[in-house]
């Protein structure tokens, strides 16, 4: 796609404060005037001075737009206290795996800032990726959670929009190590959401032996009981730690010791699966390649499923939560970013899922029992064998996907 | 003389002629932008490759890609789909027909009631229905918790996942395709044929054998079409009921297009397998019509 | 043929009824089909016949009754186990047999060896004409060609009896004609009874050797052509069995020689005597070329006294010209319609001219010769 269907993106901070001073109102006087005539009407005209795309006409929100007041109580529990602006925007669209939040926080969202949730979950990477490359400007979401390897394509294509850091004033709440990732200088265009490692899951009471490396999914005492994620990258890695390789290779020959050794494997496997978790606790599979949240939410249902990082090393990942360029609610999308960053609501959803995330600021809040399990928050030693997949050039990745329909037929 | 009356007579025609094609207008625009324009440019994609961005070129068009379709791998694929296309056609045909051939006999005032009730699993998605299977079948599920709850098992037999949950899922996906051209080829069979070969010496199953069969053979062929093309094809049942081994060709259609996200490569396996499909219909639409005018 | 052949039954049917949900389509039909009898079951439509004929094919299974075949008890057997076959109204060709294909269906069920098989499509085809029409598909023939077929098909497997359901009802009438002489033709030729259902009167009188006319699921009258139109049993006989007059009446005179009835009309008939009680009602059948015209005076009044010879005045009100013949009808001053058929020859009359009507008594046939009490004339 040609960058010139770029949508162009004036800082709209700048721009809601050039109309203030134009109009000759105070912020304060604003948000009244707001909460007196609806967002929608009032702030039309800047929001299409800001984004090219046109602003829908949405239906004014249900309950009262956002006073002053109630923007200052909900960011009292953050530390640094500024006052965010509230969203001009009465929706909002969010793309999201399935399971990957809080059971509240999108109910809690809507009540606190009048905002009407669409909340559409997809069921594997590869059909996230494929609708928000599908217009080239994020399929019609405002926000979306891709993992980080993908943010250097999403940058260089302009399927993702910058991030206001003035209206995300809680990512002073994110540790050091997430203020400026690799695949992401500054977060200029995600926020660092979870992370995770990559092991696999199994049920004791079906498998009573011992468990702690790749090398123990290749035991043909599984077939019918093993299940691997329908994942290329993953599943390549589980089988280039066992061969010393690194999981981000592109090279020829390495690349077909992966797929002989996975070829081998192969006749164990019941399913490639896109829902680990519920295939494990319907008893499908005794033990299936998951990441380490996916375990924990397996843990509801079967408390005694165990958990492994195996020992030849393995994935660290995590994902981000963007604004997509085709965004109509570019303000309700900071304004989602931003209350996901605050240290409660971080916690209630790490507490949930079982996804450890990059918020110093919930760490406190977070339950010692997902916090000080090595398996959900892996100490320095283990963290040190974790490897990050990486983004793959277009002409490397067709090395992969080959050998993967390879694998697959 | 002769120009003037001609004329006069042949502008009826032609108006006629034009009256009729306006009535094509609305299907031949519609094929053409939803269906002709896809496909076109789903076969100039499959010519084409990805650069180094991962956008689709055509800067050097070739059979690169179909090259990259004809794996030897692919042959168990292949073999999988046709396999699972064909058991799902000859099953819907043999437990579709006997109900056609019941509501269009004994169905009496009754019959568009049966009809509905045949279609009655259209009301809900395919989706859905196909989730609800996975229920039921799966280790935990109201097949498996039967089974050992009369104690014939006492560890869940596995068939969720297997060639059996496939071939069960689509059989039911399309068995109504298959119902609806059987009953109307049936229903259209004139009945005075049947006993005319009982008249002629034929027993009930040789008057079937010889007359109904034949007879209704237009109604098995649209049905056996309208089961296997799309069984062939069928993405949903495979990948939700089955399992690592039972995959199909559309799975890999899927991967090409989703996990490595290479749309001139999907492109090309896509449109091979139309044009086999479309190959194998018409031959197999020719074989037939040259059995029934030879008699 | 006659009614002797009866001795040694074809086909017996007995107290045959078949209902079809509260209808009674047959109603206790018996009737004796002899061998080599050209049989025709002949009525309107809904009277029964097909169905009889049905029953006998064994495509339907008759609710009561029995039928025998030469002696056997043939009722509860399916139609493969009769040795009778069927040609349909609708000829139930197989469409998708050639010619040789449709007439070897039924040697090919009883295991004919090849060449039997050809030699005997071969000659049936040449008994129905249609010889070298062996790979002709089916649907490239003529109405006619394709009754042949049916034809053929069903006497290759030389059956002890051929039933014949309206086989020429869907021909035009020239072809109808030619096909008609031809089917009694073949009928000689092979020997075997003939079961005929049609509802076209002339058809069963020129084809048949004894024809039973059914009405109401029920047989009226059986009997040679000549009985059935000559001396027919009922109303609906006389009615059905070409056209005919009927007046109702009431004996007035009883009369060694001719008894004299008072008609409805008021006007007087005389008809042949037997014995009748005075106030007995009756039922009288003039066949319309029984009754003479004669001119009156147009301008002479109508006479006082009874004629004798049953002579009522009237009007001519309609005429027809038929071709062969004139057809005539008149209006008695009694008010009376009557049909008549005149030769060519003789007066002609037109619409308006005064006439007498007159018959000789022996013409007028008296019908259902009933019982006063049991009439149900109003």
């Amino acid at each position: 796609m040609s960058r010139q269907s770029k949508p162009v993106v004036v800082p709209f901070d700048e721009a809601l404060q050039r109309y203030l001073t134009v109009s000759g109102i105070s912020r304060r006087q604003f948000i009244s005037r707001i909460a007196a005539l609806g967002a929608v009407a009032a702030i039309g005209g800047i929001v299409e001075a800001c984004v090219s795309a046109a602003q829908s006409p949405s239906p004014l929100p249900a309950t009262p737009a956002p006073t002053a007041a109630g923007a200052a109580t909900a960011v009292a529990t953050a530390t640094p206290v500024p006052t965010p602006i509230p969203s001009p925007e009465a929706e909002l669209f969010v793309y999201n795996w399935d399971g990957y939040i809080g059971s509240n926080t999108v109910s809690d969202f809507s009540k606190k800032y009048g905002i009407k949730v669409t909340y559409d979950k997809f069921p594997d990477e590869p059909t996230q990726i494929a609708k928000l490359q599908s217009d080239g400007k994020g399929g019609g979401y405002d926000v979306s959670y891709p993992a980080s390897t993908w943010l250097p394509s999403f940058v260089a294509d302009g399927i993702v929009q910058p991030i206001q850091p003035s209206l995300v004033p809680n990512l002073a709440n994110l540790a050091p190590e997430w203020q400026n990732p690799g695949y992401d200088p500054n977060n200029a265009h995600s926020v660092p959401n979870y992370w995770w490692t990559t092991g696999y899951a199994w049920d004791p009471a079906k498998l009573p032996g011992q468990y702690s490396a790749w090398a123990d999914l290749w035991n043909p005492n599984l077939k019918g009981h093993l299940g691997m994620l329908d994942d290329m990258r993953e599943v390549f890695a589980t089988a280039a730690f066992q061969l010393g390789l690194s999981p981000n290779t592109v090279d020829e020959g390495e690349l077909d010791q992966i797929l002989a050794k996975l070829e081998v494997q192969k006749p164990l496997v019941r399913i490639w699966t896109d829902d680990d978790i519920g295939d494990f606790e319907s008893g499908q599979l005794w033990i299936t390649h998951c990441w380490s949240g996916d375990w924990y939410q397996m843990t509801s249902d079967k408390p005694n499923a165990q958990y492994v990082i195996p020992s030849e090393g393995s994935i660290r990942g995590n994902d981000t939560m963007v604004i997509l360029s085709g965004a109509k609610h570019p303000i309700a999308a900071h304004l989602w970013i931003n209350y996901n960053l605050d240290p409660q609501v971080s916690a209630n959803n790490t507490n949930e899922i079982g996804y450890m995330g990059p918020n110093a600021a919930a760490l406190p809040l977070i339950d010692p029992t997902i916090k000080n399990d090595p398996r959900l928050n892996p100490p320095d030693s283990v963290k040190a064998k974790l490897v990050e997949l990486a983004y793959l050039a277009p002409a490397d990745l067709d090395k992969y996907t080959k050998r993967w329909q390879l694998l697959r037929a | 003389m002769t120009a003037a009356p001609a004329s006069g007579r042949d502008r009826p025609a032609i108006l006629g002629r034009l009256a009729g094609a306006v009535l094509l207008v609305p299907g031949v625009v519609w094929l053409a932008a939803f269906f002709l324009v896809p496909l076109a440019i789903m076969v100039v994609i499959s010519f084409g490759a990805l650069d180094a961005n991962g956008h689709v070129t055509l800067a050097n068009p070739g059979f690169q890609n179909y090259q990259d379709a004809l794996q030897p791998e692919y042959v168990r694929v292949v073999w999988n789909s046709l396999y699972y296309a064909l058991v799902t056609t000859i099953l819907s045909i043999a437990i579709g027909y006997p109900i056609a051939y019941w509501i269009s006999r004994y169905g009496g005032r009754r019959k568009v009631l049966l009809l509905i009730l045949v279609m009655l699993p259209f009301w809900t998605s395919y989706l859905i229905r196909t989730y609800a299977w996975m229920i039921i079948l799966r280790d935990n599920g109201i097949v498996n918790s039967a089974l050992q709850a009369v104690g014939l098992t006492n560890e869940p037999i596995e068939i969720l996942n297997t060639d059996f949950a496939v071939i069960l899922g689509m059989t039911y996906g399309f068995l109504p395709f298959a119902i609806l051209p059987l009953y109307v080829s049936i229903d259209r069979l004139d009945e005075h044929l049947v006993q005319a070969g009982r008249d002629l010496y034929a027993s009930g199953s040789q008057a079937f054998i010889h007359v109904t069969l034949p007879l209704t053979m237009p109604g098995i062929v649209a049905a056996a079409l309208l089961t296997f093309i799309p069984a062939l094809g069928d993405f949903v049942t495979p990948d939700l009921l089955g399992g690592a081994q039972t995959t199909t060709i559309a799975k890999i259609v899927q991967v090409i297009f989703t996990s490595g996200r290479d749309w001139p490569g999907g492109s090309a396996l896509g449109f091979l397998l139309m044009i086999v499909t479309l190959g194998g219909t018409l031959a197999a639409l020719r074989t037939l019509r040259r059995e029934v005018l030879a008699g | 043929m006659t009614s002797a052949s009866v001795q040694a039954p074809e086909i017996g049917l007995t107290d045959l009824v078949k209902r079809f949900g509260e209808v009674r389509a047959v109603d206790g039909v018996s009737l004796d089909i002899g061998a080599h009898e050209f049989f025709s079951l002949l009525g309107p439509s809904g009277c029964g016949k097909t169905t009889t004929l049905r029953l006998i094919g064994g495509f339907e299974l008759p609710t009561s009754g029995r039928i025998l075949l030469r002696g056997r008890d043939v009722t509860d057997l399916p139609p493969d186990k009769r040795p009778v076959n069927m040609v349909f109204q609708s000829y139930a060709l197989f469409p998708h047999l050639d010619v040789a294909g449709n007439i070897a269906f039924g040697l090919k069920r009883r295991n004919v060896p090849n060449a039997e098989i050809r030699r005997r499509t071969g000659e049936i085809l040449e008994l129905v004409r249609l010889g070298g029409y062996e790979k002709r598909r089916t649907h490239e023939l003529s109405g006619g060609q394709q009754q042949r077929v049916a034809l053929a098909r069903a006497l290759v497997n030389q059956p002890d009896v051929l039933l014949l359901d309206e086989p020429l009802g869907a021909l035009d009438l020239k072809l109808r004609k030619r096909l008609q002489l031809e089917l009694k033709r073949i009928q000689l030729d092979v020997g075997i009874t003939f079961v005929y259902v049609t509802h076209d009167q002339e058809e069963a009188l020129t084809m048949s050797d004894r024809i039973a006319v059914m009405n109401r699921g029920r047989v009226e009258q059986v009997g040679v052509p000549e009985e059935l139109y000559d001396r027919p049993a009922t109303p609906f006989v006389a009615d059905f069995i070409g056209t005919t007059n009927l007046f109702h009446g009431v004996v007035e005179a009883p009369d060694p020689a001719a008894e004299l009835v008072r008609l409805d009309s008021g006007e007087p008939c005389r008809i042949v005597a037997a014995g009748r009680r005075p106030g007995q009602t009756v039922q009288v059948s003039v066949r319309p070329e029984a009754i003479v015209l004669r001119a009156v005076n147009g301008a002479a009044p109508m006479a006082t006294a009874p004629r004798e010879a049953a002579g009522l005045r009237g009007r001519i009100e309609q005429t027809a010209y038929l071709g062969a013949a004139v057809q005539y009808q008149v209006r008695t001053d009694g008010g009376l319609a009557l049909a008549v058929l005149a030769g060519k020859v003789g007066t002609r009359f037109a619409a308006g001219d005064h006439v007498e009507v007159s018959w000789a008594p022996a013409d007028g046939l008296v019908l259902g010769d009933t019982p006063a009490d049991l009439v149900e004339e109003p």
